[in-house]
């Protein structure tokens, strides 16, 4: 029955376009991987060197709609939660089979890896003698598995879905005293001293990338400094950002800030914030490919226009959740 | 002649837009039924799941505390748990500066004191939290639903106690 929701439907040939193309390109990845040679005029070249323009062509789209999948997939675990008792948000409906949160997690892990090959992809298109094309190929032999995994599990979990099973809501999945899990350990974070951490975070990041922008030096540190500032963002959301959103003191819930009673907000933290990750590990990706001939020039532009990308959107970020803070009814 | 279908149009939405609100007033009145308690709105949610309660308008329970503030939960279950421990989900509220408690006749669907009703466990009928105590006016139609709706037992105010509550929130 719930295999005829729009958005279930939707989620599932997603899925199975992004599967079904990941497999095709893989098969002429792999061939690229190992046959390839610039210098040969073999007919095994020219074809390889024809295919690639299609490969790259199709993953760019595919590796978009991937991006695409990751909002829509909590989008529509959100929009199927009053089909479920115990369910109020997202938490609730992912919680229903044993397959929905590892499904979010690799697809958070492969949105990453999915913008990082993009941006390969993009610096490789800038020169002249596919400088790129043996690591974009490898990276790709890396993401197809974890994508071919997620596609599955993504089948898994929906097709499992049981209306009369009674899930837990987020109130209990992310509550400070019931210690079991992930959520909970997250939520039992002290909110204090986590906000401190956040800002301090904030301050070293933005401090990093702005350094980075101007000297063009510590674009190692930074590109690790966003990392942390991504991780931090996510746990600072569970542990305090949450509580000034919903103005409840009991109240973790990561998920509940993407509905429509709280403007989607957290649509707009969560997109600056894997945008903004994925342009921080674009760099340090970039940093080493510099001393490619044909990349020479290409490089530091875009390792620059990188930077700027995830600094703006840090610092929006930041100052998003710091107007929320200082706009929130509620006192602690 | 454009001025006249404007005005035609306006018309046509204004009156629209009355019979809208018509329509909303008299369903809202619903939950106002004891005189002088805060009405539900889109915006309250449970103190203690979070949940959005205009949505379950049929669960809806409600504490009022003597300084005016008023709370709205999805469910007896949730509001018990806030009766249970004011200052964690309310702090610097006490359970003594608690003046009303209302839950839902689940057949009357009609706000009811909390401290008369009677309430079945263990029926197969669940809240949109899952195992609910579902509240009756009298034990009549507590025995009624009981006998309906395989439940368990029937049980009043002051035997509702913390670990019976959450014993409510198992999976199955």
């Amino acid at each position: 029955m719930l295999l005829l929701h729009p958005g279930v439907i939707a989620n599932l040939l997603a899925s199975l376009i992004i599967a079904v193309m990941m497999l095709y390109s893989a098969f002429y990845g792999v061939q690229i991987l190992r046959h390839w040679d610039i210098e040969s005029g073999s007919e095994l070249q020219l074809v390889l060197e024809r295919k690639t323009y299609l490969v790259s062509t199709v993953l760019s789209y595919v590796f978009a709609l991937q991006l695409l999948s990751l909002f829509m997939y909590v989008f529509t675990a959100d929009n199927l939660h009053p089909l479920f008792v115990g369910a109020m948000c997202a938490a609730g409906t992912l919680n229903l089979n044993a397959f929905g949160y590892p499904t979010l997690l690799l697809k958070m892990f492969n949105f990453i890896l999915a913008g990082v090959w993009l941006i390969l992809n993009h610096a490789d298109n800038q020169g002249y003698d596919y400088p790129l094309i043996k690591k974009k190929y490898a990276l790709l032999a890396v993401v197809a598995p974890l994508i071919l995994i997620e596609a599955l599990l993504e089948f898994a979990y929906f097709l499992g879905l049981r209306a009369d099973v009674i899930t837990s809501c987020c109130g209990s999945l992310f509550s400070s005293e019931q210690g079991d899990g992930l959520g909970s350990d997250l939520a039992a974070l002290p909110p204090g001293p986590m906000i401190w951490f956040f800002y301090g975070t904030v301050f070293v990041t933005l401090a990093s990338g702005l350094y980075y922008y101007l000297r063009g030096k510590g674009g190692y540190f930074y590109s690790f400094a966003s990392m942390v500032f991504f991780l931090t963002s996510i746990v600072s959301i569970i542990s305090f950002i949450s509580l000034y959103i919903y103005e409840l003191p009991t109240h973790h819930c990561p998920f509940c800030i993407v509905m429509s009673e709280y403007d989607y907000i957290g649509y707009l933290l969560y997109i600056a914030l894997f945008i903004a990750a994925v342009a921080g590990v674009g760099i340090a990706t970039l940093i080493p490919l510099r001393g490619i001939e044909s990349l020479r020039e290409v490089i530091p532009g875009l390792t620059r226009k990188l930077t700027m990308t995830s600094l703006v959107l840090f610092f929006g970020f930041a100052s998003v959740v710091t107007y929320r803070i200082a706009a929130s009814n509620l006192i602690m | 002649m454009s001025s006249i279908t404007r005005r035609r149009c306006l018309q046509v939405l204004m009156t629209t837009a009355l019979a809208g609100l018509g329509a909303f007033l008299p369903a809202r009145r619903g939950f106002a039924e004891p005189a002088g308690v805060p009405v539900l709105k889109k915006s309250d949610r449970c103190p203690v799941c979070g949940m959005f309660v205009y949505k379950y308008p049929k669960w809806v329970a409600q504490i009022v505390f003597k300084d005016g503030s008023s709370y709205f939960y999805d469910g007896a279950k949730d509001m018990f748990k806030h009766y249970f421990d004011v200052a964690k989900y309310t702090p610097g509220k006490a359970a003594s500066d608690i003046t009303h408690m209302y839950v839902t006749d689940y057949y009357e669907v009609e706000l009811i004191e909390a401290k008369t009703a009677y309430y079945v466990l263990g029926s197969n009928i669940l809240g949109p939290m899952g195992h609910e105590l579902l509240p009756f006016k009298d034990q009549e139609s507590a025995q009624e639903f009981l006998e309906d709706h395989r439940g368990k037992s029937i049980i009043r105010f002051p035997e509702v106690r913390l670990p019976l509550v959450m014993s409510l929130d198992r999976r199955t």
